[in-house]
């Protein structure tokens, strides 16, 4: 009841304060014909908060997104299921579902008279063009009476989660020079004979050969160990993302930062498909949930564009350089840059002279804006090493990474593909 | 999508239109004829409605409807008014002619306007037009329903305060449950478009959704707003009671213009016992007979005297010219006019202003105002008074016959509940009196008749204006006994007793102080001096409004009306059909003005015959009806519960069976699975009794096989639905139902059985209602999602 008289909407107080005031008035002046107005006015809103205070309804509400993980673009449904465990609720719901703007209308439904144990199940598709991630929900239920007096507002707690990743383009073969040999995928390799310390076990499993015990690890951990004969060898790329504020150029979806993470999300579903263990690094660092040694060489790409799905621009004016400090030398980096400013030189020429090979795709950021011919920092990067091509507004990624395998192909000589071991 | 819109706007329009124009019958008061502005504006809110809820439903604008609207009500009333739509030519002079009549005629006279006069419909019909269109305009071309009620509250509270009555109740009620439905109306329509899926991928929701309208919100808007009218009727009953306690501001309306007069009474008697004879005011007139000169009126008679209680003089009750018509009097009585110059000695000095009555007009300088219901005049100005004034009058003679004056109906609900009041204490002997005296009179104008020769003649009365002064009970029960120092008096004795016996006869009466009898002193002219102050009393009948009788035996005043010597024929009325017009008879109730004829007094008159503790009676017998609702009120509930649940799934029925198991006082096995709940049940299962119950039935699983069949049904329901995938399809599990409260109840005890139909624990016990969090509460489901609750 008081949670109902807190409730009162502006047309309930309004109507309660103008029949306090009649009925005051009309016993001050002796009118009785006021009065009446006076307390009919005054006690409308007084029932209907009664009315709706003494609601006993009980929503129990199941919600699932799927799928979790959509491409921009494409639809993910979410599916609702609704109970009425208590009992029928005297004035109306309206329940609203609480959907960012920019994964479509919020649904909205009116439930009125149902009853107990009414069951009801919906779905309706949620779509995004925006990368990003979204939580759906919580359900916000607004108690309203017939008469527009009282309005209390309930919400659900839970809400699903919905990652949109960004839009990627499927891209041409090319030879990139990072893998081990021209297969590029990664095959077992004859374990090269070395210290202890190098050496791998796993669990003994029946047939196993004796003489493959490692006898020192079985001691340790207290059951039979066996050398491993073989060590798979990855193909290990690097995909660096320059997201500085000051690297790129434009607003929302039309800024070149956009651009750049939809071609890091290409290439990155590229150098899956290809085989390779990709990690992503950013202007502030490598990324701890895509680093190499947290996964196993697979096709799952998933886990790379969710960390793309949620990138940012950084305040910061230098890239980070703790990614670089690692002992890993060698294997392929492809990077994709903004515009390239001086102070960055020396760091872009420790990047080419760590990776194995080096690529980069650099955006011409001021013709984001209109300012097209202000240059790239193609020639730069060249400079340093780096097979580079620029990449416009109105250019087709795919043909661009088209133009990195050409040009790979006319600077050529590479030097010795990267050999890294685990 | 359009026909719903269309209907949507249709009904919302229709709905404001009628609420306004029932909201306009209140102005019914002002003319005698409502019937001419209120057949107009029904047909021209139609129109209105009808057209705004076309131009609404095909998306004209709202700016240009409300000109179009205007434009066809603009017509439609010229049309109504001067029988051209366009008001122009000599359409439009007679409609500028008729209105401007209806000015000059809402300017002459007081609400309500007789019917023979130019009538002031023309003006309600634009005043109530601007109103429907205002509230149109409000409701449904803005959507603001609640500020179209302040319109309404203007239209309900104009006659407040302009004809002083209230408005009926039945008004009241329809105007607000009117307003109460335009409310609704208003809002379940943003209710509805709410709930509408916006943007063009509407078709790809699921059309159905969660939206559910089952319409039962509409069940309970009527319900509140039902119980908010009913209190609106019924509580200002017992504030105004209140209020009168409180504030003594009197009875009238508008607090600011009551004034309570000093007792002319005590100016009357030391002017008659005055040694020598003054001459007072002089008059100059054509009228052959100018006596009985009033002066003031005594309309309240409490235990200690008479007195002229409150005076009600707006404003514009000024003695300035025409006055309003007479109250009461039918249109068929003969009447003659007689001018009346006065001319007022500077020794005569009076708050009141001396006036024949009736009186049809009268001018005189300084704000004098008259009471509508009194017509006496009193200076409203401090330190105005009659010395030196010089006024004229017109008089007016009513050629009253006894016959008509017998014929009289009752005159319960014509006049002021005041003029027929008895103080409380009035001693027995009094009505005694009056009753005995009028015996033989059949008709109330015979009894007073009868009365007046009781105190003039046969009644053994002396006139001396020796006595003491005084009107009282006790002054009256002196006057009337029958003893040696009794049935003695003046003038002051013999009009006050008489009035109080009209009253205990139930005829309104009061008393006029005045001038009886002037002397002449010219052609034409005459004087009246202070020996010739006189006090007598005025009764009312219906037909002849307020009529002269003399009391004082004819030592003092030599002659009495001349309808009171007149020979009453014998009434009968069947034998007179074609000669008296019924009527005629009665009083025209539109020239009688003011609150008077406020229809809730009607039927109240009858005071005099209080004489059984009726409020006590009443009181007693309302208090216990009262209880004896109020202990059947958990019966109706629990009634009300179970009719709801019987049909209303297997979850309902459980909780249904639940309660009638702790109304019986079985304990109810609290966090138990259905199965082991039954199992429990089943034991407190009686047999089917024919005939005659013992008080202790036996009970248990054997005697009602049928029974525990329903229940392992019931419990099968259940489970199904809480524990299997599909859930229940919710049917009704009614039949099984009643058979197990059939067994549970052919178990229980006699006294268990009564107490739970009577007073069931489940309702008035709070400890068995079950305790519910207003949080939210989240837990997890076996499908892997989680589970929200809200309520």
């Amino acid at each position: 009841m008081r949670e109902a008289l807190a409730g009162l909407t502006v047309r309930g107080r309004a109507f309660l304060a103008a029949g306090v005031t009649a009925i005051v008035c009309a016993v001050i002046l002796g009118q009785p014909a006021l009065t009446r107005v006076g307390v009919l006015i005054a006690v409308l809103p007084l029932l209907t908060a009664l009315v709706i205070g003494r609601s006993r309804y009980r929503l129990a509400l199941v919600r699932t997104v799927t799928p979790q993980l959509v491409a921009a673009g494409q639809q993910a449904r979410v599916s609702l299921t609704l109970t009425n465990e208590g009992r029928t609720p005297s004035g109306v719901l309206l329940l609203e579902d609480q959907v960012p703007y920019v994964l479509g209308t919020r649904p909205r439904f009116v439930l009125e008279g149902i009853g107990t144990g009414w069951r009801r199940h919906v779905t309706y598709p949620v779509r995004s063009d925006v990368r990003g991630r979204f939580e759906i929900g919580p359900m916000a239920v607004r108690v309203s009476d017939p008469f527009g007096l009282v309005e209390l507002g309930r919400t659900f707690r839970t809400t699903a989660s919905l990652t949109v990743t960004p839009r990627t383009v499927p891209l041409p073969a090319i030879p990139l020079g990072g893998a081990w040999t021209g297969s590029g995928d990664n095959r077992p390799r004859a374990f090269a004979t070395g210290s202890a310390e190098d050496v791998t076990v796993r669990d003994y499993r029946r047939g196993d050969d004796l003489r493959r015990v490692h006898w020192r690890s079985s001691a340790r951990v207290g059951e039979l160990m066996v050398r491993r004969e073989e060590q798979p060898w990855q193909s290990r790329a690097t995909l660096f993302l320059d997201n500085r504020l000051r690297s790129h150029r434009g607003q929302g979806l039309a800024s070149s930062l956009e651009a750049a993470v939809s071609a890091a999300a290409s290439i990155a579903v590229h150098l899956c498909h290809r085989g390779f263990t990709v990690r992503l690094v950013t202007a502030a660092g490598e990324d701890p949930a895509s680093a190499w040694h947290l996964r196993d060489s697979d096709l799952n790409t998933a886990p790379l564009l969710e960390a793309l799905a949620v990138v940012t621009t950084v305040q910061q004016p230098r890239l980070a350089t703790g990614w670089l400090a690692e002992g890993a030398h060698g294997g392929l980096t492809v990077a994709v840059f903004g515009s390239i400013e001086s102070m960055d030189t020396a760091l872009l020429r420790r990047m080419q002279h760590q990776a194995g090979s080096a690529l980069a795709v650099a955006l011409d950021v001021d013709a984001w804006v209109g300012k097209p011919g202000a240059g790239d920092g193609t020639a730069g990067l060249t400079q340093q090493g780096w097979r580079a091509v620029s990449l416009g507004p109105h250019d087709r990624l795919d043909a661009v990474w088209q133009e990195l395998g050409r040009s790979s192909a006319r600077t050529g000589a590479v030097g010795e593909p990267p050999r890294v071991a685990r | 999508m359009r026909g719903r819109d269309l209907s949507s706007q249709l009904a919302l329009a229709l709905t404001a239109a009628a609420t306004t124009w029932v909201a306009l019958l209140s102005w019914s008061g002002f003319t005698a004829q409502p019937g001419r502005f209120l057949g107009p504006l029904l047909l021209l809110g139609l129109v209105l409605a009808g057209l705004g809820a076309v131009l609404r439903s095909s998306r004209v604008p709202g700016w240009a409807v409300v000109p179009l609207q205007l434009l066809a009500a603009g017509a439609s009333a010229s049309f109504l008014l001067s029988g051209s739509p366009v008001p122009a030519g000599p359409a439009g002079e007679r409609l500028v002619e008729t209105l401007s009549d209806a000015w000059a005629t809402a300017g002459e006279y007081a609400a309500p306007v007789p019917a023979s006069v130019p009538g002031v419909h023309p003006l309600l019909i634009l005043g109530g037009l601007v109103l429907l269109l205002l509230v149109d305009l409000l409701a449904c071309t803005l959507r603001r329903a609640p500020v179209a009620g302040l319109v309404l509250l203007a239209i309900y509270a104009i006659p407040v305060g302009a004809v002083g009555g209230g408005v009926s109740w039945w008004v009241f009620v329809a105007t607000a449950a009117g307003f109460l439905t335009l409310l609704f109306l208003q809002e379940s329509e943003q209710v509805g478009r709410w709930g509408r899926p916006l943007g063009t991928d509407a078709g790809e929701v699921d059309p159905a959704g969660f939206g559910v309208r089952t319409g039962a919100i509409r069940g309970s808007a009527g319900g509140i707003g039902a119980v908010a009218i009913a209190l609106a009727v019924a509580l200002p009953l017992f504030i105004p009671t209140l209020q009168l306690q409180v504030f003594d501001f009197g009875r009238g309306p508008g607090g600011g213009s009551n004034i309570t007069i000093v007792n002319p009474m005590t100016d009357l008697r030391r002017d008659l016992t005055r040694p020598r004879d003054v001459p007072l005011l002089q008059v100059r007139t054509d009228d052959p007979d100018p006596t009985y000169l009033r002066i003031s009126v005594l309309n309240r008679f409490s235990s200690n005297e008479w007195s002229s209680g409150d005076r009600n003089v707006p404003p514009d009750q000024v003695a300035d010219g025409r006055m309003p018509p007479m109250v009461g009097v039918a249109s068929g009585v003969n009447r003659t006019n007689h001018d009346y110059e006065v001319r007022v000695g500077t020794n005569f000095a009076s708050s009141w202003l001396p006036t024949q009555a009736p009186v049809s007009r009268v001018r005189a300088p300084g704000d004098w105002r008259y009471d509508s219901s009194t017509m006496d005049f009193i200076a409203y100005e401090r330190g105005l008074s009659t010395a030196g004034l010089s006024y004229e009058m017109t008089a007016t003679k009513l050629d009253i016959q006894a016959a008509d004056l017998a014929r009289a109906t009752s005159s319960s609900g014509l006049v002021d509940r005041l003029f027929t009041e008895l103080p409380p204490g009035l001693p027995t002997s009094v009505r005694n009196i009056a009753n005995s005296v009028t015996r033989d009179a059949p008709t109330r104008f015979e009894k007073a008749v009868a009365l007046q020769n009781w105190f003039r003649r046969t009644g053994g009365f002396t006139y001396d204006t020796d006595v003491a002064a005084g009107n009282g009970t006790d002054e009256l029960v002196a006057f009337l006994s029958d003893t040696p120092t009794g049935r003695t008096g003046y003038c002051e004795q013999f009009a006050s007793a008489y009035a109080v016996l009209a009253r205990v006869l139930g005829i309104p009466a009061r008393v006029a102080v005045g001038f009886l009898e002037p002397r002449s002193v010219g052609p034409r002219t005459w004087e009246f001096s202070a020996h010739d102050l006189h006090a007598w009393p005025e009764l009312f009948f219906p037909g002849a409004g307020w009529v002269r009788f003399e009391p004082t035996p004819s030592g003092r005043a030599s002659s009495v009306p001349q309808y009171t010597t007149q020979e009453v024929p014998a009434f009968n009325p069947t034998a007179q059909p074609s000669t008296a017009q019924p009527s005629d008879q009665l009083p025209d109730r539109g020239e009688s003005g003011g609150p008077s004829l406020r229809p809730d007094e009607a039927g109240q008159g009858g005071s005099g015959e209080a004489g059984f503790p009726w409020p006590w009676v009443l009181g007693v017998l309302g208090a216990v009806v009262g209880i004896g609702l109020l202990l059947l009120v958990p019966r109706v509930v629990r009634r009300a519960r179970r009719g709801r649940r019987l049909d209303a799934g297997p979850e309902a029925a459980w909780r249904e069976l639940a309660e009638t198991v702790t109304d019986l006082g079985i304990p109810w096995p609290a966090g138990r699975s259905p199965r082991q709940t039954r199992h429990h049940l089943v034991e407190f299962f009686g047999a089917p009794a024919d005939g005659r119950r013992p008080e202790r039935p036996a009970h248990g699983p054997g005697l009602a096989p049928d029974a525990v069949l329903a229940l392992d049904r019931i419990v099968d329901r259940i489970e199904r639905g809480r524990y299997s995938r599909a859930g229940d399809d919710g049917c009704s599990v009614r039949a099984d139902l009643e058979a197990c409260l059939a067994a549970l109840e052919a178990g229980a005890s006699r006294a268990a059985v009564r107490r739970a139909h009577w007073w069931p624990r489940s309702v008035v016990s709070r400890r068995s209602r079950q305790v519910r969090d207003v949080d939210a509460e989240v837990s997890p489901t076996r499908d892997g999602g989680v589970v929200d609750h809200v309520g």
